[in-house]
């Protein structure tokens, strides 16, 4: 059977882009000032439960990914301003933010370098939840904002394709 | 007389960003919005806007799909590419007959990003 785990050192020499990334994507976005209080981590699999789980795909030829955006009820709604949250709403925003997180990813050389060019897909939201991400190996972590502690979980899991 | 547009990308939270740009920033009519490719195509036919502004990566429909529907009908279409996708599907585009891209995230508080905008807008109405 062909090998299809990503190894992990080539994880480890990107997490700094990937946490770059999601600092800038959220600032961009949201316009509000992130920052990473805690370093990254190269994990066997995804650990994200939390009130919001906004997961996304994206593959090419040669690797296939998920990335998992998760979020707790207070941290998201005093990321958006807002006192509730509907699912579709967060589906919506955290989706493009997500999309605009992978676009971002792809301009940066080191990562295309090592992964090239992915295509992504629609997303799915998760409400509640818990990713199903189990034996691929990614790359997670969180990223900070607002006066509150508040904070965004960041997962990517990639594996190469059969 | 301003320049008429449509908008359509899969997320409303976007839309509202580029209709508050096209209005605000480029006093531009803005027509429509829609969420998909179908969408895209429907409201063409009906507004046959100047500009339409259009994602890639919608359910229904892509935006690369509609696209080439609009273009093979009409073929003068003025469409703008806004997308976070990179690499060829953006290059698969332009090959179709699209007059310009924007890479999203859309940066609209950055002067520079606005000036390269309304750049790419002015080179599709010179053409």
């Amino acid at each position: 059977m062909k090998n299809i785990e990503i190894k992990p050192e080539n994880l480890k020499r990107l997490i700094d882009v990937f946490s770059k990334v999601g600092c800038e994507c959220l600032e961009i976005f949201f316009n509000q000032k992130a920052n990473i209080k805690s370093s990254w981590a190269v994990v066997s699999s995804l650990n994200c439960q939390f009130d919001f789980i906004l997961t996304m795909g994206s593959a090419s030829h040669d690797y296939k990914t998920v990335l998992a955006i998760g979020s707790s009820k207070p941290s998201l709604c005093n990321l958006l301003g807002q006192q509730e949250l509907q699912p579709d709403e967060v589906l919506d925003v955290l989706g493009e933010f997500a999309n605009n997180y992978y676009g971002m990813l792809a301009d940066e050389k080191t990562f295309t370098n090592e992964f090239g060019i992915l295509i992504q897909s629609l997303p799915i939201l998760y409400a509640e939840g818990q990713t199903l991400l189990s034996f691929i190996w990614g790359v997670e972590g969180k990223i900070y904002f607002g006066e509150n502690d508040d904070s965004l979980y960041f997962g990517y899991a990639i594996q190469k394709q059969e | 007389m301003a320049k008429t547009t449509i908008i359509v990308d899969d997320s409303s939270f976007l839309v509202k960003q580029v209709v508050g740009f096209f209005e605000g920033e480029m006093k531009y009519e803005v027509l429509a919005t829609g969420k998909d490719g179908n969408d895209a195509v429907a409201l063409y036919k009906k507004h046959k806007p100047d500009l339409l502004a259009l994602d890639i990566t919608m359910p229904n429909k892509n935006g690369e799909q509609a696209l080439e529907e609009i273009l093979e009908e009409f073929s003068d279409a003025n469409i703008l590419i806004i997308s976070a996708v990179r690499g060829d599907a953006i290059l698969s585009c332009m090959d179709k007959g699209a007059k310009g891209y924007i890479e999203k995230p859309l940066k609209f508080k950055d002067a520079d990003f606005v000036k390269d905008f309304k750049d790419t807008l002015n080179e599709i109405f010179e053409d």
